[in-house]
């Protein structure tokens, strides 16, 4: 973990982002590159994007979750970090698509979070989870069943907030990713992917200002524009 | 009795302004003739659309009816009827609420309520939400003024998360409805959220900034208090601390504001004994070194443990499910155990192994020496050279292998060595050692212990081809077969 909470005692909003870098996102998009070639520019934005919002350079920590890649496996590929010590970095793809146990691996840190900020006596909102990916999850039927119940009751119990993204009109599996969420799933073309990071930074900064029972408004054309917080 | 001094104030967030919002906070302080000073301070929510105008009514309203509670205490004395006046003025103001907007969903009306009302020594504290209220009784001395004798605390209710807190317009408000009794109360310090924010560190009041704020207001000319209140909460250290409205009302009495020197003791008393002890140290900041794909190194243990026993779960989880196959890798275990040991079991139990694992010493043979020299020696049973010649021990050679070639002489001479070394280990249990010439008994029976011996030892061993002569057991045609 890369926190400092005794310099920055300010709340926290915990942000997990679940990656897909599964063999599919070698797939050239009609900007001419690649998804991962999308994603890792996004990743860059996004940095760019929370280091020029003061509020959220300070209050928002982010963990990321790689799903596939040249391992084929679901690992944490970076732990909590507050967003001022966060430095973008490139995915490369491959492998399969194990994201049921992806999903796990964020609820956990999701988690692990929430009791690392109580033990330092800091604040939080509600946790987020974004969620990309482009492919059929490749994980075991089971195991995808008990990975999507765990999210819904998760949501139930108002532990976080995850926000399903299909990546370059995924549409075989926009209903697989329905299935973790009682948000509907967004379809992301390839070629937004800096955009939506520029959302997402100002999404988080809107969370950081706002009050009790807060309902936010998000970026226009944005479907999650009642986000509940 | 004493007479209250009031600094009130109350500026309009970052996040407010920079988006043309209005301020939500709300303020009102009534000081009646008597001296006594009520108080009440309501922050809307940011979500409801109407929470400025419920904040406003809120705090004018129950400033109001706080007001009239000194007189009828004078008429009635004290007791739980104050708890049921309360309650009945927050039922009243939300029924005012109702009538004003004309609806009785509230939804777009949320606010907190955080006030008081000061009669004679006592502070009477009514408060539903977040916000917080701290007062405390002091002690004089001659020209000291110990601020933190006591201190008392009416602390905000937020749910699990930061952004989550309650309001006097929710269904389930008299749930979260707190009344606390202040005695002998010296000062006081209550204020909404982001008032609260300019003297905390994170989510905790802090003692020296508590003691800093009424500092600078005791030394500051009662007319110039409200306006250094304001400076304060206005400036870019304060928008740093917080972009929320901030609302803040300190009422110190008289005799605080007289003595010139107040002080803090801070090994006793302390604001910190309202909150939970912190568990953990923080974590230094670490520079992060990535790599492409690479798996950050996890230091955290509470992820490693959650992820020892994810792993923990699902292997037994695997396992409870896969009942047969359990079962079936469990005998192939302990089949394989009880194979392994007895295997071991009778490696052990050759005489080689034995031997050595009793570490019984090897004779060193006197090549020189043939049978019928040893015949003139009488020096005892070290000396390796006693088998008699006429009663040579010999030894089949078809009995010793199985038709597996080895080299001969080699194999002979380590034989030869063997048993040499057997005769003298048996000799020395015997505990007969003037023995030369062992008699014919005696010598049968050694000679076949030591056939036993051997045929073991050559069970387990590589096996050697037939010999073509017989091996005299005192090696002389072994010899003769090494000279060849």
């Amino acid at each position: 973990m890369t926190v400092d909470y005794v310099n920055n005692p300010n709340q926290r909003t915990p942000c997990v982002l679940i990656l897909d870098a599964s063999y599919s996102m070698s797939t050239k998009t009609s900007s001419g590159k690649t998804r991962i070639q999308l994603l890792n520019e996004g990743l860059q934005e996004f940095e760019k994007a929370l280091k020029s919002d003061s509020t959220a350079l300070t209050r928002v920590q982010v963990s990321i979750v790689l799903v596939g890649g040249p391992n084929s496996k679901a690992e944490l590929l970076m732990d909590w970090t507050d967003a001022n010590y966060f430095t973008a970095f490139n995915l490369k793809e491959g492998g399969n698509t194990p994201l049921a146990e992806g999903l796990e691996i964020g609820l956990d840190l999701v988690e692990t979070s929430k009791v690392n900020l109580r033990q330092n006596g800091i604040s939080y909102t509600r946790p987020w989870m974004f969620v990309m990916s482009d492919g059929e999850p490749t994980s075991d039927r089971a195991i995808w069943k008990k990975a999507a119940e765990n999210c819904k009751r998760a949501i139930n119990d108002k532990k976080l907030m995850i926000f399903p993204i299909g990546i370059d009109s995924a549409s075989g599996n926009a209903q697989k990713l329905n299935e973790i969420s009682d948000k509907p799933c967004l379809n992301m073309e390839g070629t937004k992917f800096n955009e939506f990071f520029v959302w997402l930074s100002d999404s988080l900064s809107a969370v950081t200002r706002s009050r009790p029972g807060d309902t936010i408004e998000l970026p226009e054309t944005d479907p999650w524009r009642h986000v509940g917080i | 009795m004493s007479h209250w001094i009031v600094t009130r104030g109350s500026v309009t967030g970052t996040s407010h302004t920079s988006q043309g919002e209005e301020k939500q906070d709300s303020i009102a302080v009534i000081e009646d003739i008597h001296g006594n000073v009520s108080f009440c301070l309501s922050d809307g929510a940011g979500s409801s659309k109407n929470s400025k105008f419920s904040s406003s009514i809120t705090s004018q309203f129950m400033a109001e009816e706080l007001s009239k509670l000194p007189s009828m205490i004078e008429e009635r004395g004290t007791g739980s009827w104050i708890n049921d006046y309360i309650i009945q003025c927050i039922i009243n103001l939300r029924a005012a609420l109702y009538e004003k907007f004309d609806t009785y969903d509230l939804r777009d009306y949320h606010c907190t309520l955080v006030s008081g009302i000061f009669f004679k020594n006592t502070c009477l504290v009514a408060h539903i939400g977040d916000g917080a209220v701290l007062s405390g009784t002091v002690s004089l001395d001659d020209n000291e003024c110990l601020l933190n004798e006591k201190l008392y605390f009416s602390e905000p209710e937020n749910g699990e998360y930061k952004n989550e807190t309650y309001f006097l317009t929710e269904p389930n408000w008299l749930k979260h409805l707190r009344i606390k009794v202040v005695p002998n109360v010296s000062w006081l310090i209550a204020g909404t959220d982001g008032g609260i924010d300019l003297l905390s560190v994170g989510d905790r009041l802090q003692d020296q900034l508590v003691l800093e704020i009424l500092k600078d207001l005791i030394d500051c000319p009662s007319s110039e208090r409200d306006q250094n209140l304001e400076r304060i909460m206005s400036s870019d250290k304060a928008d740093e601390k917080t972009n929320d409205d901030k609302t803040l009302i300190i009422i110190t009495s008289s005799e605080i504001s007289r003595n010139s020197n107040p002080y803090w003791q801070l090994d006793a008393n302390t604001i910190t004994d309202f909150y939970p002890k912190i568990q953990k140290k923080n974590d230094a900041p670490k520079n992060l070194d990535l790599t492409p794909s690479a798996v950050v190194e996890n230091s955290h243990d509470s992820l490693k443990i959650l992820k020892n026993i994810n792993i923990i779960r699902r292997v037994y989880g695997f396992f409870h499910k896969q009942t047969i196959l359990t079962i079936v890798l469990l005998l192939v275990f302990v089949i394989s155990a009880y194979a392994i040991l007895n295997f071991k079991t009778r490696q052990l139990d050759s005489p080689r192994n034995l031997i050595e694992a009793m570490k019984i010493p090897t004779i060193k043979e006197n090549s020189d020496e043939g049978p019928e020299e040893s015949d003139a020696k009488e020096e005892g049973p070290t000396n390796g050279s006693n088998f008699p010649n006429d009663d040579p021990l010999k030894v089949n050679a078809e009995d010793a292998s199985n038709g597996v070639e080895v080299d001969q002489s080699e194999t002979l001479l380590e034989n030869e060595m063997e048993i040499k070394n057997e005769f003298s280990v048996l000799e020395d249990l015997s505990g007969n050692q003037d023995v030369v010439r062992p008699d014919l008994s005696q010598e049968t029976k050694i000679n076949n212990y030591i056939k036993f011996f051997r045929r073991i030892i050559e069970w387990v061993t590589p096996k050697s081809t037939p010999l073509d002569d017989t091996v005299l057991i005192d090696g002389s045609n072994v010899k003769q077969k090494n000279s060849e």
